[in-house]
């Protein structure tokens, strides 16, 4: 099974994830620095790869602009939950001829992406 | 590490609480941020604020204003201190003719027949030694509640206030530390942000004229340091409620005592306690000097918990 977010295809080439502590900072005027936590953030797992079409990287982006939607982000290993897509930045690729989408015309563009996502709790 | 806590009535994903209140100021005001509340205009409401560990109550009152802000989704809520109703309570008779009467009384028994008129009854306060409405009965009509309670302490120069328990105060509070003070607490260096040293002559007043009713008045006045030879800065009170002379002469002394002086003091931030209030007196490390805390401020968010405080020597 491919990787997908909500149905649309990513060829993955790296992922990484992260949790983050909310914590202020205090600098007393004597002393070390004080810390107060005030909670943390929902982890969010950002997404490099490549989409290959100009139909899954215009659904793509819509991703970001359906109100409070969330999607099921799908991987070989399966689900990995639903996501809330932050952001997306592609970069069309120099390609002459692709091979990664047999079902495309071998001069679909292909796309270099980052895409940041929230988990949806 | 000191982990953040917040609680107040009825709500839930708290984001942000800000906490002021000040011996000038007539009431306290809490204004909260958050996600989900269920509490609607006139509801009662607590804050307790600080750590996990350490959390106290800084606030009581009932809510004002409710907001619910789009982009992004929060509700603000501000709520001001149980004085509200008395600020609220609007005194008038139906009949002109007969207004509500008070004679023969206490500064203390009428504030507390006030504040009953407002339905509060949670109400502490010193024998003032004073008795209004001597010569002839003192009309109350066209006046909320407060003013008029307020009008009466500022003759005295005592103060009217409601604490964090929502308890309403009426006592022989200097803006400065008084003999029979005890301190909260030690704000010691390393829990301090901020400091500023500081001194003025804004409030003061070297000479201060009452009037009272026809043929009534007083004046009394002393020499500052701070002020020319002869040179007077006045402060006048004037109310019908000042009916024999040596009242007159009392209200001029006693607020001639409070006003003919510098205020001296410190404004700090400092790393957030709950039981840093104002009306309350402390201790400075970084001075070595007891102080009153004349106005405090409460902020507590993601930022932090940090209390700005102003706080007087004099």
């Amino acid at each position: 099974m491919n990787w997908q977010l909500g149905a649309t295809r990513i060829f993955v080439q790296d992922i990484s994830d992260g949790v983050k502590a909310i914590i202020a900072k205090l600098q007393p005027l004597a002393g070390g620095t004080v810390y107060q936590t005030f909670g943390y953030e929902t982890s969010g797992i950002k997404l490099g790869g490549l989409i290959v079409g100009s139909g899954d990287m215009i659904h793509l982006k819509s991703l970001t602009t359906s109100g409070n939607a969330s999607f099921e982000l799908d991987s070989p290993e399966g689900d990995l939950g639903d996501f809330f897509v932050e952001s997306v930045t592609a970069k069309r690729e120099k390609t002459i001829s692709q091979t990664l989408r047999p079902d495309l015309d071998c001069d679909a563009p292909v796309y270099a992406v980052d895409i940041d996502l929230l988990e949806d709790v | 590490m000191k982990v953040l806590y917040a609680s107040v009535t009825n709500t839930s994903q708290v984001l942000s609480v800000n906490v002021t209140n000040g011996h000038s100021v007539s009431m306290a005001t809490a204004t909260i941020e958050c996600l989900s509340t269920t509490l609607d205009i006139g509801d009662p409401i607590t804050v307790n604020l600080g750590y996990t560990d350490d959390h106290g109550e800084i606030f009581t009152g009932y809510v004002k204003v409710i907001e619910e802000n789009q982009n992004p989704t929060t509700i603000t809520i501000t709520a001001t201190d149980v004085l509200i109703r008395a600020s609220d309570y609007f005194i008038v008779t139906t009949n002109p003719a007969t207004p509500l009467q008070v004679q023969n009384k206490s500064p203390e028994a009428i504030i507390g027949q006030l504040l009953g008129l407002a339905g509060i009854t949670d109400y502490e306060y010193e024998s003032s030694s004073y008795i209004w409405g001597v010569t002839g009965p003192c009309k109350i009509d066209c006046i909320s509640s407060y003013d008029y309670s307020k009008m009466l302490t500022d003759l005295i120069a005592w103060q009217l206030w409601a604490d964090e328990t929502g308890t309403v105060m009426f006592k022989d509070r200097r803006p400065y530390p008084m003999g029979g003070d005890s301190s909260i607490g030690t704000i010691t260096t390393p829990e301090l942000i901020t400091l500023k040293n500081w001194k003025n002559d804004k409030s003061l007043r070297n000479k201060v004229v009452v009037w009272g009713q026809t043929g009534i008045y007083a004046e009394a006045h002393a020499s500052s340091p701070y002020l020319p030879v002869d040179f007077y800065k006045t402060a006048i009170v004037s109310s019908y409620v000042i009916d024999t002379q040596s009242m007159a002469q009392d209200a001029c002394d006693f607020n001639l005592e409070v006003f003919n002086r510098l205020a001296r003091g410190y404004t700090i931030s400092m790393e957030g306690k709950h039981d840093y209030l104002s009306r309350k007196l402390c201790h400075l490390n970084y001075t070595g000097e007891d102080l009153y805390i004349f106005s405090a401020e409460h902020t507590w968010s993601k930022s932090g918990y940090i209390v700005n405080l102003e706080l007087r020597k004099e």
